[in-house]
């Protein structure tokens, strides 16, 4: 009998990762659990829907999937190729740099999925907006000098989000390194639909 | 296959593993923050509620990010998450303004944006060790809700940031931190 597979088998298989072995194990899988079909059909939504965004923006740059695959392939091509001293040597590099690659697109889908499965959590959700009343006046807008750095952030619990609701968009969290010992920088990305159509 | 870890690798897992984890907690919206180490446990966060200090505000950096190649603002500072994504995507950063709202117990304060839109702004509850749960929306100027709520928990000068909203050729971020 065969191992159930995990939901990174689940995302490799929709990728087309997996050895041909593994591959129909995960299909006969497929064909009796229609949780693991649900997810696996999840992550080709997410491919459409990035393509959608990325089509909306693609007359500004703004795309934001485009742009991290472009850093990821800056940071590939970045490294120089090595003089190759033997046919064996080549094969090995060429092996490594594949396998570089597999890993790169594996985190990407998982970033993917990650995104996806947040906005499919809460896109369904129907959560009260921040109650509106009377409000505090903001201060003046400040003749600003220079933002004080982000080292002065307070501790590495960072900023966690609770709860989101993106209404009728598309949208994701990103944590950004800060450079800063473990730090990260919560981003709430949305994309402004209103502005493409 | 290699177990040399990969820096484009580690950059996308970067992304996605927190997203995971954020995730996660998105599945248990009611889950308090987990106690910081050291702490005393669960019965920390079932303590009586911790008062807000009442000179909290929340700071709001608004930054138009676009791709004319001019870099980033001098004003702006020291920022390396800017060459990161989603950042990244775009090469130059001006700062437009800077503003404070005080946050007088869970009254909204609110601010314009410069593309006319509203980000309100609602301290939820003060929580121990220095967090505070946030609520935060913004309302488009047509009215519609373009970000319908966001509610984070954040500790002091932790800068957090929502972004998107098309202006002027680019987008704006705004970043949001609570400050004294």
């Amino acid at each position: 009998m065969t191992r159930p597979p995990t939901q990174l088998e689940l995302m490799q298989f929709a990728d087309g990762e997996l050895d041909e072995a593994r591959a129909r194990e995960i299909e006969r899988h497929l064909a009796a659990s229609a949780e693991a079909r649900a997810f696996v059909s999840s992550i080709g939504t997410l491919g459409d829907l990035i393509r959608d965004s990325a089509a909306h923006h693609a007359a500004d740059a703004l795309d934001v999937s485009d742009a991290v695959m472009s850093a990821i392939d800056s940071a590939l091509s970045a490294q120089p190729p090595a003089p190759i001293a033997q046919l064996d040597e080549a094969r090995r590099q060429r092996e490594a740099q594949s396998a570089r690659k597999g890993a790169t697109l594996l985190a990407l889908t998982l970033a993917a999925a990650a995104a996806l499965v947040i906005w499919l959590n809460v896109a369904g959700r129907d959560d009260a907006a921040v109650e509106h009343g009377p409000v505090a006046q903001p201060s003046a807008v400040a003749s600003v000098a220079q933002l004080p750095s982000d080292e002065a952030s307070g501790g590495d619990d960072g900023t966690a989000v609770d709860n989101v609701d993106f209404g009728e968009r598309l949208g994701a969290i990103f944590y950004v390194p800060t450079g800063v010992k473990s730090a990260m920088t919560t981003v709430v990305w949305i994309s402004d639909d209103e502005a493409s159509q | 296959m290699s177990s040399r870890p990969h820096t484009s690798a580690l950059l996308a897992a970067s992304v996605a593993l927190p997203a995971l984890l954020a995730q996660v907690s998105l599945a248990e919206p009611a889950r308090p923050s987990p106690p910081p180490k050291g702490s005393a446990s669960a019965s920390a966060s079932s303590a009586a509620p911790v008062p807000a200090p009442s000179s909290l505000a929340a700071e709001i950096v608004v930054l138009h990010g676009s791709n004319t190649g001019e870099g980033i603002d001098p004003r702006i500072g020291d920022m390396p998450q800017l060459q990161k994504p989603p950042f990244s995507a775009y090469n130059t950063y001006k700062l437009l303004s800077q503003s404070r709202i005080p946050l007088a117990g869970s009254k909204p304060g609110e601010t314009k944006l410069p593309n006319d839109s509203v980000l309100q702004i609602a301290l939820k509850e003060a929580l121990p060790e220095g967090r505070f749960k946030v609520a935060t929306s913004v309302k488009s100027a047509k009215g519609s809700s373009f970000l319908p709520l966001l509610e984070v928990t954040t500790s002091l000068n932790e800068r957090f940031f929502v972004a998107g909203q098309s202006y002027d050729n680019g987008v704006l971020w705004v970043g949001i931190r609570l400050v004294k």
